[in-house]
């Protein structure tokens, strides 16, 4: 005759039995979802790049208003984006601006974007150049060549981002290396801790909010007062009231050169899923910045400024949404 | 809501304040230990569900988190973390970005024989992956608790089964929370726990 079990002993076995179909049952929701997750095949990707380093053909490169790596910066982002699988298009204003028929104007750029409407894919507009911002309406805007000359001829966020809707484009990534390029990213529901003038020097001070809970005030006050803001992704070099700098060590842009080494380097991939996203070379370029500029420049009295330091900070889109830009080394 | 108050008071005053205004109330709560049918518990859970951004598509994600709470009566309040991954990947090659959460939760518990029914309106605070971008995510999250295993006089295990709807300003997520409680009684009652 077999002996009963204890009531204790065929309470615990039942209790095994539920945690153990419960168990099995989550594993293979999560499982589902896993498989559910792998990687479409790319999508057209389209590049638009603009590079200005000569605003006044009058004057060399790294004279009077004009730049030096500007040039460099889109030609080599381009180059490094055709490896990748995009198709590209470079305008430059560069020494030889004239024989270029300018391809870096405003109304160039306009062109450029409207010819890709109906492009479902993915669309990369990228900017070197100048950058100023109206310091009485907080306007920020990018330099076209000519648009130094012919003020009309600026491009505003607002202007950038009505270019891209009336050429129905619903997936934008606009990367800009220039200075007061945050004016064009806009923190929309979420509240961007990241100050506008970032230095430890500086008015803004570093990373506003030292304890995470801190930001709740502000985040709640996103949240009520959100208004459905843009839907692009935009990076920018700097603050909507930051200086952005180039490097005669690296011969590009301070944040450019960051982003050039992000295609050859795997850590780029921070969550290792083979991807570089937008986020991830968000992220990649602070770092970059952090160690190999701003380390030794929080203290520089920037001397083109009103009394701020060399030091910068990239802005970053609020958008829930982040692009895959290319395969991981 | 006001938003004259919810700068003065939310802006202007240190926010960590009012996460210690929170914990006093969850400490007032633990420290009830007279009153009927109070218990903490303390929670982990995964959960894969589905986020979307508006005009964007619904994509599928998985999370983790986990919570401490206290029960008192017919009500519990609950202080947590989670962590949502990033999503899968549309056609289009974007995915909704991955965030880490504090979350704070309150809400009425209902039972009836070995089943818990729950409905929980919290709010979490956010911050994606990779930046300093901070959002607000006020939820609702439905669920049931059912009895797996009482473990000793005061406490036992209970399998959670919940379905949070987070309401962002710009998109929804849903999702299907999987999960074990442990809830440790900490004032006499008749029968099981809960």
């Amino acid at each position: 005759m077999t002996p009963s079990h204890p009531s204790g002993t065929r309470a615990a076995s039942r209790a095994r039995s539920k945690i153990s179909i419960f168990a099995i049952a989550v594993s293979a929701v999560v499982l589902a979802f896993a498989v559910a997750c792998g990687m479409p095949s790319p999508p057209a990707r389209h590049a638009l790049l603009y590079g200005i380093s000569i605003y006044d053909v009058g004057y060399p490169e790294g004279t009077y208003i004009n730049l030096t790596y500007t040039d460099d910066d889109a030609s080599a982002m381009a180059s490094a984006l055709s490896a990748k699988g995009w198709t590209v298009k470079l305008g430059l204003a560069d020494t030889q601006v004239a024989a270029d028929s300018q391809d870096a104007t405003r109304a160039a750029i306009e062109a450029d974007i409207a010819e890709l409407a109906g492009t479902d894919g993915l669309v990369l507009f990228y900017y070197s150049g100048h950058g100023t911002r109206d310091a009485y309406t907080g306007t920020s805007y990018i330099l076209p060549y000519g648009s130094i000359a012919t003020a009309a001829d600026r491009i505003s966020a607002d202007e950038l981002r009505a270019m891209f809707e009336a050429a129905g484009l619903s997936h934008v990534i606009a990367i800009l290396d220039s200075c007061y390029s945050g004016g064009f990213v806009q923190a929309g529901v979420t509240v961007d801790g990241v100050p506008d003038i970032f230095g430890a020097n500086d008015p803004g001070g570093d990373i506003a909010y030292t304890a995470f809970i801190d930001a709740l005030g502000d985040a709640l006050e996103a949240y009520v007062s959100y208004g459905a803001d843009s839907r692009y992704v935009f990076i920018s070099a700097a603050g909507s009231e930051e200086l952005s700098w180039e490097s005669s060590s690296s011969g590009h842009g301070i944040f450019t050169s960051a982003a050039l080494n992000a295609f050859d380097d795997s850590s780029a991939d921070s969550d290792n899923d083979g991807y570089v996203s937008t986020a991830e070379l968000y992220a990649y370029c602070v770092k970059a910045i952090v160690a190999s500029w701003n380390s030794y420049k929080e203290d520089d009295l920037d001397y083109y400024s009103d009394g701020q330091y060399a030091d910068f900070y990239p802005h970053l889109s609020g958008v829930a949404r982040e692009y895959a830009l290319w395969e991981a080394p | 809501m006001n938003l004259y108050i919810t700068r003065v008071i939310l802006k202007y005053e240190p926010m960590r304040n009012l996460a210690l205004a929170f914990a006093s109330a969850l400490a007032c709560v633990i420290s009830s230990w007279a009153a009927p049918a109070a218990s903490l518990y303390a929670h982990a859970a995964i959960e894969p569900g589905v986020s979307e951004e508006i005009l964007y598509s619904a994509l599928p994600f998985v999370s983790g988190s986990a919570s401490i709470g206290a029960g008192l009566g017919p009500f519990a309040m609950e202080i947590g973390a989670m962590y949502q991954g990033p999503s899968a990947y549309s056609d289009e090659w974007y995915r909704y970005r991955g965030f880490v959460a504090l979350f704070a939760a309150l809400g009425p518990r209902i039972r009836y024989d070995r089943v818990t029914a729950f409905a929980d309106i919290g709010l979490a605070l956010a911050r994606y992956d990779a930046s300093y971008s901070y959002f607000i995510l006020p939820y609702f999250e439905p669920g049931a608790l059912i009895a797996a295993s009482r473990l000793d006089e005061r406490s036992a295990l209970y399998l959670r089964a919940s379905v949070p709807l987070r309401f962002g300003a710009d998109s929804w997520t849903a999702g299907l929370r999987l999960g074990v409680e442990f809830d440790y009684g900490i004032a006499a009652r008749g029968g099981e726990s809960k």
